[in-house]
């Protein structure tokens, strides 16, 4: 039998492509449930060092809940919700984190690896996750391209797919997006 | 013009310059901008000069927690149980945690004995596979009987808490040990002592392992931390808590790693998993004894992925770097265990605690350094790439790879497959093609007398044909690595079971007419949707099927043999059961297993869908079946009735497909002009192709009931999901004839 929500998240992102925000935020829910279910999944047969790859779980997702003929529009959807999604995880645990910080931790002597190592990336990550609503006023193009090649982890070749443009045009809008980002944060 | 307008123009000159030679970029500029475009322009050019690839393409590894949202103050601060009694137990203090779960120290007050309690964490009890996972711990531990193995007494669930119940060991884990004596450093004065007690430790815990092995337990997470001492001096091993047991195999998920990286064998490191085998113990019990004796992990590095990488690449850092005071023998022992090479290893857990007690009391050991042909392949190994290797030392290697390697070749990363037919006399051939085209790319690899044979291939597509006389069998089968094979849905681990590819014909002959006849040719196309280049493909003639497949034809499969049937004919729920009146339809809710065990029952095979693609296109390479725009139009499918609101139920799908299918042969829609129905309509067609980037995926190729044929070219592709069926989806056939 297939997966009882699959139906249910093609048709909601079809309705979402639409301009239907009610299913837009539907899905991200769903999204959310299905992203932790799947991280707490793998993690207890992970060491504890070990991290989780956003992309790989994003993936698993997009099988499990979308594991139907679905129009490349509809796909495109998916993986823009999925990246919005994983932004606001990013955001959300970067926070916890540093209230944590702060609150000082007698935790986890066996995240430490994880956290020492995650921080650099975690921490990036959420530099970005924050420069994207600035980068998406600059432009919004280039954001987009952005959103679904940095939080999903799609391809130049995928990206193009999904955007119905050429994949050289999409590699120049990632370098306009990622130097406008740059811009943003202030690069040195 | 204000700020932001100049802005917008920039990017959008920014976009058009970024990748010309620097004399158009300028003659751009010049031309096309107005002076203030053009200076934000070169600004932004000179940043992304300046920070080109700054944002990695790579995407990024998160911490766990940062999925876990919510939960994620369970990982932190979880709420003591310091103080409350569960069941009969009452909680005394916390003496230690890992991952997923948390130790106490508790009073069992019916037997008035401390004990441990593992308590999984309240944020993993929401998850089934957790609490699974936590139980079979308990499962695994039952079966083992040793003293140098932790016993667990008990298993447990009370006010949503899931415990086990344990010995408790009062003294340091072999971790605390170590730290401690890297505090204590002149413990270098009793240094042959500490040697022996550690040898004669490790020793103990080799015991305890063979005795694990032996049940068929694989620990997996052999670690200092995992080692306790109790008061006598023993060693204890514990924490089964990833153990891999055959009999709960079912369990474990496919490609993850597990284990704590710095004592991973190389095999685990890669998440070789089906490569994994009890020697995997052997080497992360070297990695202990290497640290026990120089109090350094083999491999140190700044990250994880760090040493990940050295673990699977580099040698250790020779013991006698660290510390020239430990004897030659325990070097070689230490350094025998931490061999890259399973196969080069100890071979089991005894054989170390044997040499190790040959040591203690003065004997020979039995291992070896390595010697000149292993460190040549040793050399050869580390130095792949850029080095030209002197053709000696290349002669060399290939001398010692030829005498060692050839066990390790046969066994790395094959899928076993079971090839056979019903085909009296036939010969059986295996040939290899490209993945994407589907066309040879090399001569027949296996040549076997049948009628049934079994080989171990590399995953990809291939070509498996049965010839006997002027009778010919084929199938062109994409044979799926071990963990592509893994049931997400059932979680059934096929691992070990071979891939089937049965050329079992049934009695009817091939009716011809109901078949047309394409010729030969050279067929280009950019309907790939990854490829970066149109595919030019020579395809030989052949024949492809007038209809889709009926559901009459598949029922008569299903019933002349014991092929099972179509979820929504089983009669499991109610309704759902093979109807006669739909006898002509087009078959759907069959995977592509089940596509092909048709197909060869039928003498055909399922088409690349490169061919799918070729003869639904001719002539002339159209877009449509109809050669000009349609002048009519199709009334869109009737929604699939919803029930619940959410759920999509099989009875209403097939309701739909009901009403909104024909008859496979049902000619009043339109035919290619060769007289192919269907090619865009009724059901799409699954066929032999798969996409492997990314997870595994299937190609199906046309449109179904559910899609507009104007808004459905012949080029129009769908992936899904490996090994699962719906209700749009059928398919034809393909024959080739000698």
């Amino acid at each position: 039998m297939t997966d009882p929500a699959a139906g249910n998240v093609t048709r909601l992102l079809h309705d979402a492509g639409r301009g239907d925000r009610g299913a837009s935020d539907r899905v991200m829910e769903l999204l959310y449930d299905d992203l932790r279910r799947l991280a707490v999944a793998k993690l207890g047969d992970m060491p504890p060092a070990a991290t989780l790859q956003p992309t790989a779980l994003i993936n698993e997702c997009y099988l499990r809940l979308v594991d139907k003929e679905i129009d490349y529009a509809d796909r495109l959807h998916f993986f823009r919700l999925a990246g919005k999604v994983m932004r606001g995880i990013v955001v959300d645990y970067t926070r916890r984190h540093q209230t944590q910080k702060r609150g000082g931790g007698r935790h986890r002597v066996t995240l430490e690896i994880a956290d020492r190592d995650g921080d650099r990336a975690v921490g990036e990550m959420a530099a970005v996750s924050e420069a994207m609503e600035r980068l998406a006023d600059r432009d919004a193009e280039a954001a987009d391209v952005v959103l679904l090649k940095y939080f999903t982890g799609l391809s130049h070749g995928q990206v193009a797919e999904a955007k119905g443009i050429s994949e050289a045009r999409a590699r120049r809008l990632w370098k306009l997006g990622t130097t406008l980002l740059a811009e943003i944060l202030e690069l040195e | 013009m204000d700020q932001s307008a100049i802005d917008k123009l920039a990017n959008e000159a920014f976009v058009h310059v970024v990748d010309l030679p620097p004399p158009e970029r300028e003659a751009y500029l010049t031309d096309r901008c107005t002076p203030a475009v053009r200076e934000r322009v070169r600004s932004l050019l000179a940043r992304h000069e300046a920070h080109a690839d700054w944002l990695t393409t790579r995407p990024l590894d998160l911490p766990p927690a940062a999925l876990l949202a919510d939960t994620a103050a369970v990982i932190g601060d979880e709420p003591s149980l310091v103080g409350t009694t569960l069941d009969h137990f009452t909680i005394t203090r916390r003496i230690g945690e890992g991952g997923m779960s948390v130790v106490y120290l508790a009073e069992d007050t019916k037997l008035e004995r401390p004990v441990a309690l593992k308590i999984l964490r309240q944020g993993f009890g929401f998850s089934e596979v957790a609490i699974a996972r936590f139980r079979r711990e308990a499962m695994t531990v039952a079966q083992l009987h040793h003293p140098a193995i932790v016993p667990v007494y008990d298993v447990g669930h009370t006010q949503g808490v899931h415990y086990l119940v344990m010995e408790f060991i009062d003294g340091p884990t072999l971790a605390g040990v170590i730290d401690a004596c890297r505090r204590d450093t002149p413990h270098h004065a009793q240094e042959r002592e500490w040697q022996r007690t550690q040898a004669s430790l490790i020793a103990e815990i080799a015991d305890a392992l063979e005795h694990a092995h032996r049940a068929e337990v694989i620990h997996r997470d052999i670690k200092p931390n995992n080692i306790m001492i109790d008061p006598s001096g023993t060693a204890r091993l514990t924490d089964f808590g990833i153990a891999r047991n055959r009999r709960f195999d079912r369990m474990t998920r496919t490609g993850q790693l597990a284990g704590t990286v710095a004592y991973m064998s190389p095999e685990q490191a890669r998440g070789l998993r089906r490569e994994i085998d009890h020697r995997t113990d052997v080497y992360s019990l070297g990695a202990t004894l290497y640290e026990l004796l120089t109090l350094r992990c083999p491999f140190e590095g700044d990250s994880v992925e760090d040493v990940r990488e050295q673990v699977v690449h580099k040698p250790p850092r020779p013991l006698s770097q660290v510390n020239p005071a430990i004897p030659r023998d325990l070097q070689t022992i230490c350094l025998k265990a931490l061999d890259k090479d399973p196969d080069h290893r100890y071979q089991t857990a005894s054989q170390v605690a044997s040499d190790l007690r040959s040591w203690l009391d003065d004997r020979p050991i039995l291992a070896r350094p390595p010697g000149v042909a292993r460190r040549v392949r040793q050399w050869t190994r580390d130095h792949r790439g850029p080095v030209a290797v002197a053709s000696i030392l290349f002669l060399l290697a290939l001398v010692a790879a030829l005498a060692i390697g050839l066990q390790t070749l046969a066994r790395a990363g094959l899928t076993p497959v079971a090839f056979g037919t019903t085909l009296p006399d036939a010969m059986l051939w295996v040939q290899p093609l490209d993945a994407v085209r589907g066309t040879p790319t090399g001569p027949p690899i296996v040549r076997a007398v049948g009628p049934r044979t079994r080989v171990r291939l590399d995953a990809g597509l291939y070509l498996f044909r049965a010839e006997a006389g002027r009778q010919r069998l084929e199938a062109i089968r994409y044979v799926p690595t071990a963990e592509d094979r893994f049931d997400f849905r059932e979680e059934i681990d096929r691992r070990d079971e071979p891939f089937v590819v049965a050329l079992d014909r049934g009695p009817h002959a091939v009716d011809r007419t109901r078949m047309v006849q394409i010729a030969g040719g050279v067929f280009t196309t950019s309907s790939h949707p990854f490829a970066t280049e149109p595919i030019t493909i020579r395809m030989p003639p052949f024949w492809i099927d007038k209809t889709e497949v009926t559901n009459g034809a598949y029922k008569a499969f299903v019933d002349a043999t014991d092929h099972p049937l179509p979820y929504h004919w089983r009669n499991e729920e109610p309704g759902l059961v093979y109807d006669p009146a739909l006898a002509e339809r087009p078959v759907v809710g069959v995977t592509l297993d089940d596509a092909a065990a048709y197909a060869a029952w039928a003498g055909k095979r399922l088409p690349t869908e490169w061919e799918w693609e070729y003869a639904m296109r001719q002539p002339g390479d159209r877009l449509y079946p109809w050669s000009t725009p349609p002048d009519w139009v199709v009334a869109p499918p009737p929604p699939a009735p919803r029930r619940g609101g959410a759920q999509i139920e099989w009875s209403n799908l097939l309701a739909a497909y009901a009403a909104a299918t024909v008859d496979a042969g049902d000619d009043r829609g339109v035919a290619t002009p060769l007289g192919i129905l269907h090619a865009n309509t009724n059901v799409s067609e699954i066929t032999a192709s798969v996409e492997t980037e990314g997870a595994l995926v299937s190609v199906v190729r046309g449109g179904s009931f559910r899609g507009v044929p104007a808004e459905t070219p012949l080029t129009r592709r769908h992936t899904f999901r490996w090994g699962t069926s719906s209700v749009h989806r059928g398919f034809r056939c393909v024959a080739t004839f000698r």
